[in-house]
C-alpha cells in the first residue's frame, strides 16, 4: 500500500513534468509549477525526488523506454529489412505531422542543458544509441549494418530540419535517401 | 568612438553572448557592461535585443555560408566539394571555441511564432541548400541537395549529442555513396 502511493505520487510528478518540459521546455519550467499543477504536496514530492534533474531524468528515461517501443511496433509491421528501416521512417513522417508535436524529445532537452550535465547528456545518448541499434538489429540480417549509423544520421537530421522549417519535406527527403542508399548498398 | 564602429563593438558583443551562453540567457545589461557602454547608446543602435539578434543571425549566416563555399571552392569534383564542407564541419566541431551551430541553437530556444526570427534562421538555411544546388547542377543531381542538407543537419546534431566527429563521417561515407 506504501510502496503504491509512492508510486501514484511519482507517476503523478513525471506525467506533468513531461507534458511541461516538452512543451515549454526544461529551463522554462519551475518545479513549483510541477508541484502546483501535479496536486502533489510539496513534500512529498521532494521526498521522490531530490532535485528538478532528477524529475529530468525521470522522464527521459520514461519518454525514451515509449520511443524505443513506438519505433520497434513500426518496424515490426514489415518483414524485409529495407522495408523495416523505411517503416520508421515512415513512423516519423506520421509523428512530426501530430498536434501537440513539439520535436524530438531529447535534441529539445540537449541544447537546453548545461555542457556539464553529465548524466542527463549520457542519457539522452543512451536514448540514441537505442535508435542505432535498432537500425543494426535490423540491417545485419541483410549484410547491411554498416548503414546503421547513416540511417541514424538521416533520422538525427530529419527531426532537426523539420524543426527549422516546420515541414514534412525533410523527412520525406530523409526516407527517400535512405531508400537510395539501402538499394545501392553492396558488400 | 564612430557611429559604425560602435554599433559593430555592440554586435560583436551580443553575438558572441548569444552564441556562448544562449539568447534568453544573456540579458541586455550584460552586452552594455562587456562592450562598455551606456544603455542609452545601445538603444540609439539598436531597438530591442531581438533586432540584435537578427542581426547577429544575418552577419553569422553570411560568414559561416562563406567559409563552406570557401571549403567547396578549393576542389573542381562537385564529389569532392561537397565531401570538402563536411571535412570543414570536422574541423570546425574540434575548435574549442565551437557551442554547436549557431542557428539550430536559437531554433531551440524559440518555443514557436517568433516570425521574423525563424525566418532569418531559415535564411541561412536556404543558403547553405542553394549552395548544394549549385554544386550538383554541373552534373545534373540537383535533386540531392535537399538530401545532402538532411546529412549536414543530421551530423551538426548528431555531434551535439554524442560529442563526437563520427556523425561527420558517417554523413561523408553517404555522400561517397551517391555518386
Amino acid at each position: 500500500m506504501h510502496t503504491e502511493r509512492k508510486n501514484d505520487i511519482r507517476r503523478a510528478v513525471i506525467d506533468t513534468a513531461s507534458r511541461l518540459f516538452y512543451k515549454q521546455g526544461y529551463a522554462n519550467t519551475g518545479i513549483n509549477q510541477i508541484i502546483e499543477e501535479s496536486g502533489v504536496v510539496k513534500s512529498s514530492v521532494y521526498t521522490a525526488f531530490r532535485t528538478k534533474e532528477d524529475i529530468l531524468m525521470a522522464y527521459l528515461e520514461k519518454t525514451g523506454a515509449e520511443t524505443d517501443r513506438a519505433l520497434q511496433a513500426a518496424a515490426d509491421e514489415k518483414d524485409m529489412p529495407e522495408e523495416k528501416v523505411l517503416a520508421v521512417f515512415d513512423f516519423l513522417i506520421g509523428l512530426v505531422q501530430q498536434d501537440g508535436y513539439y520535436g524530438c524529445q531529447f535534441q529539445n532537452i540537449i541544447s537546453e542543458i548545461p555542457l556539464d550535465a553529465e548524466r542527463v547528456i549520457q542519457q539522452i545518448q543512451k536514448q540514441k544509441d537505442n535508435v542505432r541499434r535498432l537500425f543494426v538489429n535490423i540491417l545485419e540480417p541483410a549484410g547491411k549494418a554498416e548503414l546503421a549509423d547513416q540511417m541514424y544520421l538521416l533520422f538525427d537530421g530529419a527531426l532537426i530540419a523539420n524543426k527549422v522549417y516546420k515541414a514534412v519535406w525533410p523527412v520525406v527527403t530523409a526516407r527517400d535517401l535512405a531508400f537510395e542508399l539501402l538499394d545501392r548498398y553492396e558488400y | 568612438m564612430k557611429k559604425s564602429s560602435l554599433r559593430a563593438t555592440i554586435l560583436r558583443t551580443a553575438s558572441h553572448l548569444f552564441y556562448r551562453q544562449g539568447y534568453s540567457n544573456t540579458g541586455i545589461n550584460q552586452i552594455i557592461q562587456e562592450a562598455g557602454i551606456a544603455k542609452s547608446t545601445l538603444y540609439q543602435q539598436f531597438r530591442s535585443k531581438e533586432e540584435l539578434l537578427l542581426e547577429y543571425l544575418d552577419e553569422t549566416g553570411v560568414r559561416t555560408v562563406e567559409a563552406l563555399r570557401r571549403a567547396a571552392d578549393g576542389v573542381a569534383d562537385p564529389k569532392k566539394k561537397l565531401l570538402a564542407i563536411f571535412d570543414h564541419l570536422a574541423n570546425l566541431v574540434t575548435r574549442e571555441e565551437y557551442y554547436g551551430c549557431h542557428f539550430l541553437n536559437i531554433v531551440y530556444e524559440m518555443p514557436g511564432n517568433e516570425i521574423r526570427i525563424r525566418a532569418g534562421i531559415k535564411k541561412q538555411k536556404d543558403a547553405v541548400r542553394a549552395l548544394f544546388v549549385e554544386i550538383l547542377t554541373p552534373v545534373g543531381r540537383q535533386e540531392l541537395a535537399d538530401e545532402i542538407y538532411t546529412l549536414f543537419e543530421g551530423a551538426l546534431v548528431g555531434h551535439k549529442i554524442h560529442q563526437a566527429v563520427w556523425p561527420i563521417e558517417a554523413a561523408k561515407k553517404s555522400i561517397a555513396r551517391l555518386f
